[in-house]
């Protein structure tokens, strides 16, 4: 069950090809979202249902790095994910302290929801990386 | 926490890569409790027990025990 790039168990592959299939979804989905938004007027409850949509990619990592955690076996890959977790929702919260600000006192806009799962995943999977090259 | 396992590990000629396969852990997790890293749940501290044919205690050492 070695842990590299070529070593990784059919069970570890699965988690990474959705997580990466909900990075694409995500920004596909925030493209869209900000393609309808600007060309189309919606109710104010309509508007939220909408935009509630590009939430889905985000959800769905969640669920998917869940049942990851609830199927392995290695205690040891389970601890360190969940210290990856930790570290991808701490420089998310980061991040988006900092983008606040920005978008609150400047004419800028932020596209949050592809820098969330960005920051999120890579932060993640960095850290992961980092943890088993200690390990190696 | 302290350990024998390399001790152990190497009475019997076992890589990290034998021993993380006997568990069905990876050969990081083996190399992690070895260095101290990460102490294992009681459920793989016993697993670990039952292949060396030992006791936990015989495994693992508080830290102010002498190895």
């Amino acid at each position: 069950m070695e842990v590299c790039n070529k070593g990784l168990t059919a069970f570890q592959r699965r988690p990474m090809q959705l997580i990466g299939s909900m990075m694409g979804t995500c920004v596909a989905l925030s493209v869209a979202l900000q393609i309808l938004f600007e060309h189309h007027r919606f109710s104010r409850a309509t508007y939220f249902g909408v935009a509630l949509l590009a939430a889905v990619p985000i959800a769905g990592t969640l669920i998917v790095i869940a049942r990851y955690l609830q199927g392995e076996k290695d205690e040891y890959l389970r601890n360190i994910v969940v210290q990856a977790i930790l570290w991808g929702f701490g420089l998310v919260m980061v991040a988006d302290t900092f983008l606040g600000y920005v978008v609150e006192y400047q004419p800028v806009r932020f596209a949050f929801g592809i820098i969330n799962m960005d920051i999120f995943v890579i932060t993640g999977m960095i850290a992961v990386r980092i943890q088993l090259w200690r390990n190696r | 926490m302290k350990n024998r396992l390399r001790v152990l590990r190497a009475e019997r000629s076992w890589s990290q890569a034998d021993l993380a396969q006997k568990l069905e852990v990876s050969r990081q997790s083996v190399n992690a409790i070895e260095t101290g890293k990460f102490d294992p749940s009681l459920p793989l501290a016993f697993r670990l027990a039952r292949l060396f044919e030992t006791t936990i205690e015989a495994i693992f050492l508080e830290n102010d025990t002498p190895a």
